[in-house]
Order: C-alpha cells, then sequence, then structure tokens
C-alpha cells in the first residue's frame, strides 16, 4: 500500500474548493476593505449602487463555481452536497421565521458556522452566502448592499472552518468563543459597508485621504460608538444557539458525509516498510500450504 | 470480457480498511463470499462506484482496458448495472423482485453486480432468477454476484472468491473450491462425503440412502396456551408449547400471511392484546447504548446481548449501527432478539449473515429451546434445521403441521438435500460421524 494515494469519497473539501474559496475571499476582502485600503478613491454610495447588480452576478458566479468545486472534490457525489442545501434552507426558514432583529438577536449565523466547523470552511462559506441571498430575495428587500452583505455572512460560516479538523465536543466548545468573535468582526465589516461610503467630519467618521491605519482606528471607533453592544449580543445569540443545539447537529452533520473522526486514518497506515510486507507475504503462504495440506489431509 | 481488479484498496468511515491490497480477474459469473463483515458487500460497492460518502479507495479497477475506480453509478449506468444495490430498506418481496428483474434484463450493461439477490426473493422464484443470471453470463456479462445462500447459488457461478482476511481473496473455478472460511454447503460436503459421487448440482441416487435419524427425540415443553382460531384466523387451533421453535410458511408464499400469523402467535404467547412488533434496530444510534438500553429494559444482566452477537461477529460498541456491515447489523439483531425475555418473534433473523452464522442460528434454536420461539424465513436450510414443528398455512387453513421431516413434501421450496433426493435435512444423517468430523 506504501505510496498509494487514498481517493476520498463524499467529502466536499479539497484542493479544488478551497483554491475556489481563496480566490472569493481574496476578492471579497479586497472590494470590503476599499475605504481602508486606499480611502482617496473609496466608492461613494452612487458609485455602490450602480456597481452592485455586477457584485451580484460576479458572486452568484462564485458561489455556483464553489458548489461545482465542492462537488468535484466529493467524487462528483452529489448526496454528498444534500447536507449543505439542507442548511441553506434551514437558515431561511430561521430567517423568515425567527428573527426578532431587535437589540442585535439574530438566530441566523449558528448554522453557518456549524457548517464550516462539521462540512468544511467552503461549506461554511456556501451556507452564509447562500442563505443570505435566498433568504433575503424570498422574504425581504433585495438592497444594492446585499452581495457585500452576503459575503460577509459566508465569511462568518468560512470561520467555522477553523474548528474542522478538530474531535466533536472540542470543536464545538471553541465554536462558543468564536461565535462572539464572529459576531464582533462581522459587524465590524458590516459597518465598514456603510461607513465608507458616508464621508463626514467627526473624528469617528470616514474621511478621504488618511492613511489605513487611522482610516481603522476611526472604524474601531465608529464600530465602539454605535454598534458594539449589538455585535456581542449577536455573537453570544449565536453562541447560546450553538451550545444548545451545536453538538448533536455537529455530529449528525459530520456522520452524513462519513467524515467522523476515527483513530484508523489509512494514511497513517502507509508508513509500513516493504520488507515488512514481504515477510508477511511469506507469512500468509506458509499458512496457506499448511492449512491446504492439512485440509487435503483430512478428507476421506 | 474480464474486471481486472488490481491492488484495490478501501476503508471506510469508523471501520477502517476493509480492502487491502486485493487483485482478481472476474469473468462469467463470480460468487463472491465470506464471512460477516469481511468486506463482500463493500467489495461490490466498490466496483458499482456506491460506496457510502466518507470511504476512500486506492488501486485500480479496469473493465476491458477502460478504469472505473472512483466513477459514481450514475456515471457507470452504461457500462456497470448496480441497481439492484440501490438502498431501499422498506423494499417488499414484490418490489426486490421487480429491481432484480429490471438490473436483469439491462441487456446494454457489461458488468451486472448483484448484492444478496436471493435473500428478498421468494424460494421458488429463485430457479428462475438463476436461469437468468446464467443467460446473460452466456451473452458475455461480467456477474459478480456476493450471496450467502451459497447452496443456492453455487451450481449457478463459474469462479468463486472467498473474501478471507481483509488482503487475502481466494478466486477458483466452482469445481474446485474448498471453503477455507465458512461451512461447505451441504451437496458439496455430501459429495466430498461420497468420494464425488454426487455432484453439487444434483444428480440421482440419493433417494436410496436411508437417513440415520441420529437425534434424540425431543420432548415439547409444556404447553403454553392455545391460539383460537378467532386469533389465527386459522381453520382450527393451535397448541403453542414452551421452548419449541415454530415455524411459519405459506404454501403460496405469502409473505404477509406469515408475517402476521407469527405476529398473532407470539402476542398469543406473550399474553398480550397487540400483536407482536418485529425489532426493528435505529440505524444511527451506537451498538454499545443501544445494548446497554436493550438490557436494562428487559432487566437482562450485562454481556446477555453480547453472548449471543460475538459467535456471529465482531462488533465496535463505538460504532454506530449503519456503520457495520449488512451481516455485523443481522448478528446484532439477533442478540437483541434472542436475549429478549419472553416469546419470540423472529422475521428473517438470517439475512445477510454468512453460512457459518446462519448454522450457528440454526443450531442455537434448535439446541438451545428456552422460549416459545415464531420463525418467518426464505432460508430454508434454516427453517428446516432450526424448527422443531412447521406449520404449513394455505388459504387460511393448515395444509400441514408437524416436524420439518414429515411436512417436507409441503413446502414451497426444499432443502438442499431433500432436493437432491435425499430424505433428509443435514449431511451428517446420511454418512457415518467420522466422515462427518472430519468435514465439519
Amino acid at each position: 500500500m506504501s505510496g498509494r494515494t487514498w481517493r476520498r469519497i463524499g467529502v466536499p473539501y479539497g484542493r479544488r474548493s478551497l483554491l475556489v474559496l481563496a480566490v472569493l475571499v481574496v476578492t471579497g476582502l479586497v472590494w470590503i476593505g476599499w475605504p481602508i485600503r486606499d480611502s482617496l478613491t473609496a466608492q461613494s454610495r452612487a458609485q455602490a449602487q450602480e456597481a452592485a447588480p455586477w457584485l451580484m452576478t460576479a458572486l452568484v458566479c462564485g458561489l455556483f463555481a464553489l458548489a461545482v468545486a465542492m462537488w468535484l472534490d466529493a467524487g462528483r457525489r452529489l448526496d454528498a452536497l444534500a447536507g449543505v442545501a439542507g442548511l441553506i434552507l434551514a437558515n431561511t426558514v430561521v430567517r423568515a421565521v425567527l428573527n426578532p432583529a431587535a437589540g442585535g438577536v439574530e438566530f441566523v449565523h449558528a448554522l453557518p458556522l456549524l457548517a464550516g466547523a462539521a462540512l468544511g470552511a467552503p461549506a461554511g462559506f456556501l451556507v452564509g452566502a447562500a442563505s443570505a441571498l435566498s433568504s433575503t430575495i424570498a422574504f425581504g428587500e433585495p438592497a444594492s448592499t446585499l452581495p457585500t452583505q452576503a459575503l460577509i455572512w459566508g465569511l462568518s460560516g468560512m470561520l467555522g472552518g477553523l474548528l474542522w479538523r478538530m474531535r466533536p465536543r472540542a470543536a464545538w466548545l471553541a465554536s462558543l468563543p468564536l461565535a462572539v468573535g464572529a459576531g464582533l468582526a462581522s459587524g465590524v465589516l458590516l459597518n465598514l459597508m456603510g461607513w465608507g461610503q458616508e464621508p463626514g467630519t467627526t473624528l469617528t467618521s470616514f474621511y478621504p485621504g488618511l492613511p489605513p491605519v487611522e482610516v481603522a482606528d476611526r472604524l474601531w471607533a465608529y464600530t465602539r460608538e454605535t454598534s458594539l453592544i449589538y455585535d456581542l449580543t449577536r455573537g453570544a445569540t449565536t453562541a447560546v444557539v450553538l451550545g444548545l443545539l451545536g453538538h448533536p447537529l455537529l455530529v449528525a452533520l459530520r456522520r452524513s458525509i462519513g467524515a467522523e473522526t476515527t483513530p484508523s486514518d489509512p494514511l497513517e497506515r502507509d508508513t509500513v516498510e516493504p520488507a515488512a510486507i514481504a515477510r508477511r507475504e511469506d507469512r500468509a503462504q506458509l499458512e496457506r500450504l499448511w492449512n491446504h495440506d492439512d485440509r487435503q489431509g483430512a478428507q476421506p | 470480457m474480464t474486471l481486472t481488479i488490481d491492488g484495490l484498496s478501501v476503508w471506510l468511515p469508523t471501520r477502517g480498511t476493509v480492502l487491502a491490497s486485493v487483485s482478481a480477474e472476474l469473468t462469467g459469473v463470480t460468487l463472491v463470499v465470506g464471512r460477516n463483515g469481511r468486506g463482500a458487500s463493500t467489495l461490490l460497492r466498490a466496483l458499482a462506484g456506491r460506496l457510502m460518502l466518507g470511504a476512500r479507495v486506492t488501486g485500480r479497477v479496469d473493465l476491458d482496458g477502460h478504469a472505473v475506480l472512483g466513477l459514481t453509478a450514475q456515471e457507470l449506468a452504461g457500462a456497470v448495472d448496480s441497481s439492484q444495490l440501490a438502498d431501499d430498506p422498506g423494499a417488499s418481496r414484490q418490489q426486490a423482485a421487480e429491481r432484480l428483474e429490471r438490473a436483469l434484463s439491462n441487456r446494454e450493461a457489461r458488468v451486472l453486480v448483484l448484492d444478496q439477490p436471493l435473500a428478498d426473493l421468494a424460494p421458488e422464484r429463485r430457479p428462475a432468477a438463476l436461469a437468468a443470471i446464467r443467460e446473460r453470463a452466456a451473452a458475455g456479462t461480467v456477474v459478480v454476484w456476493a450471496d450467502h445462500l451459497v447452496e443456492e447459488a453455487l451450481p449457478a457461478c463459474d469462479q468463486v472468491l472467498e473474501i478471507l482476511a481483509p488482503d487475502r481473496i481466494e478466486q477458483v473455478q466452482r469445481a474446485s473450491w474448498v471453503p477455507r472460511t465458512l461451512p461447505a454447503p451441504p451437496g458439496l460436503a455430501l459429495a466430498r462425503a461420497m468420494n464425488g459421487e454426487v455432484s453439487a448440482d444434483g444428480s440421482p441416487g440419493l433417494a436410496g440412502l436411508i437417513p440415520h435419524l441420529r437425534d434424540q427425540r425431543r420432548v415439547a415443553g409444556d404447553r403454553l396456551t392455545t391460539a383460537a382460531p378467532e386469533v389465527t384466523r386459522l381453520d382450527r387451533p393451535l397448541d403453542l408449547s414452551d421452548g419449541v421453535c415454530l415455524g411459519i410458511v405459506s404454501a403460496e408464499g405469502d409473505r404477509e400471511a406469515e408475517v402476521d400469523l407469527a405476529r398473532r402467535l407470539v402476542a398469543v404467547a406473550r399474553g398480550e392484546a397487540f400483536l407482536a412488533e418485529p425489532l426493528a434496530v435505529p440505524r444511527a444510534a451506537r451498538v454499545g447504548a443501544l445494548v446497554r438500553g436493550w438490557e436494562r429494559r428487559h432487566r437482562l444482566a450485562p454481556g446477555s446481548v453480547a453472548a449471543h452477537v460475538d459467535p456471529l461477529a465482531r462488533l465496535d460498541a463505538d460504532r454506530a449501527v449503519d456503520r457495520h456491515s449488512p451481516g455485523e447489523r443481522a448478528a446484532l439483531t439477533w442478540g437483541l432478539a434472542l436475549s429478549r425475555p419472553g416469546a419470540r418473534l423472529l422475521i428473517e433473523p438470517t439475512r445477510g449473515m454468512d453460512p457459518a452464522a446462519r448454522r450457528h442460528v440454526a443450531r442455537t434454536l434448535h439446541d438451545e429451546p428456552r422460549a416459545f420461539t415464531c420463525l418467518v424465513s426464505s432460508d430454508v436450510e434454516v427453517l428446516t434445521r432450526a424448527c422443531h414443528r412447521i406449520v404449513v398455512i394455505g388459504d387460511g387453513a393448515i395444509v400441514a403441521d408437524g416436524a420439518p421431516l414429515t411436512v417436507l413434501d409441503r413446502l414451497p421450496h426444499q432443502p438442499e438435500l431433500a432436493r437432491l433426493g435425499a430424505r433428509a435435512i443435514r449431511v451428517r444423517d446420511l454418512v457415518p460421524t467420522t466422515t462427518e468430523v472430519a468435514l465439519r
């Protein structure tokens, strides 16, 4: 078995999907971080509205490419994406049914994070971004901010991918602080979306021409002033939902694609020495001869 | 047409490496056999592109020079017909027969993969299925076929592939096959015992053999109760005795009637007003938790279930039920059903079990009677070996009722030795003990 490459069947995680995800994330972060990176040329609200349909098209194409890459990584097994599709649907329904939208209490960020932890970062991104798009189109008012918002939901789901290699209980426990952190980070990014398009003159408002560090400082000050409590509440809500339902869901999702942790990983077994295999084959042959002769002798 | 397997290894989640670097060249009809959990079904699923999600494979499988390993069942659809393997737990006998018929009538496929096709088939329809399989092989199709009903399948195959260990398989022509890990089917064992005077395909001359019925006559246990015609919907009452294994067979092959009567009889024996339910094991539960829960619920000593399961298969307590092979799942169901106190209902307990396990089940039911047991099985070898009494029903009436040997003529499908012309069920009833011991 030495030197053989194992082909994995049915796990929507691999080189192709990670590559597409990397392209999506880098492009997305460059787009969202434009006001920080180069505040002088940052888009105004009107420009952003004009670019929104194109951005939307690009995001949908990117998500489609990600789904195809995941399908290819899963050995072209469509049933491996059933869990992802189910989670997108479930999160859409959660947004429609359980959406108090008061004081930052939102339940919709738990499932993408869980998808990332159970099925891998590409699945987390896909569930987050696709459910943001589907729920807004089905039950809300699609605005020009939708593509960026979907991207941020996707990034928050992708963070769950950090827990992909952990055992279920450890991944579940680690997901609780991660949920709070993801709530805070997504809050900052969501702020950046509108804040960067409206220059102002106060110390916490966006001002074109400032260096990146100064812009980031002002953004953080703005966040502390306006939305920090809401963001932390949102993160805490996600953590509570994960604390209550996370472990069984995580186990069930990993089981659905056969990604349970197991002590007998074939990759570890590949380091058998050829000499040991040869010795074993000799032994097998001896045993075969012995048994065979014995059996023959026993016959009438 | 040849299907070449070269260094195939298959690893399954939580089970580990099931097949390790096995190689074979398959032509004609290949019967894949082996003990429970040794990977017969896994081999078939790997060839058919139907491995469970999370599985890993390495090696090569070539069909006439084209690599097919790793392709999905849909991609293989034109070349490999594996429609009989489709997961459909709720399928009835009729649906299973239709599925097999569809698979056998797909003339385009160059490879036909069949997993336990005889188990779900009414016994009287099996000869027709075997003939259809031979017909497909004659037309050039490679048939890869796993079956634990070896005595029924053997005459229809060209070669036997026995899985001895994950990294050891043995591929031989049918005529020269000496089972290594399994008991020989009765016809083969008898042929060997008589120095090859009987071919495994059957030959005349057995009718003259006089059986040595060396079994001591078993005294039936105390009469438990009588099942009245109002309950059984039969023409006369049935006496139920303690410690008796009672088989129920429909002369018309009506499976629902068999199961219905068995449920009624077990309810009567238990003194319950509701029909007894056949055991359904939750697939996602971990084996250890399930067994512990069962033992607590029925107030059994720890290890009661394992005592019945261990002789049949090695189960992993930390693994979920559906992460075990079909044969291992059958062994678990058997262990749960048998350890249950009170009257026992067994519906197809040996479906998916290897021949060694099937014999163990038959022997246990026959030799260690502890409670009234009602058995419904299309495995006629097990049925006739396990039961002390068989009731044959037809058209709402009892057609025959008695010891297996006395009702042999009334069974719609007979055990192998009876088919070969002998009036016996076991080889040991026909040959001297010394030979039998040598042959096991």
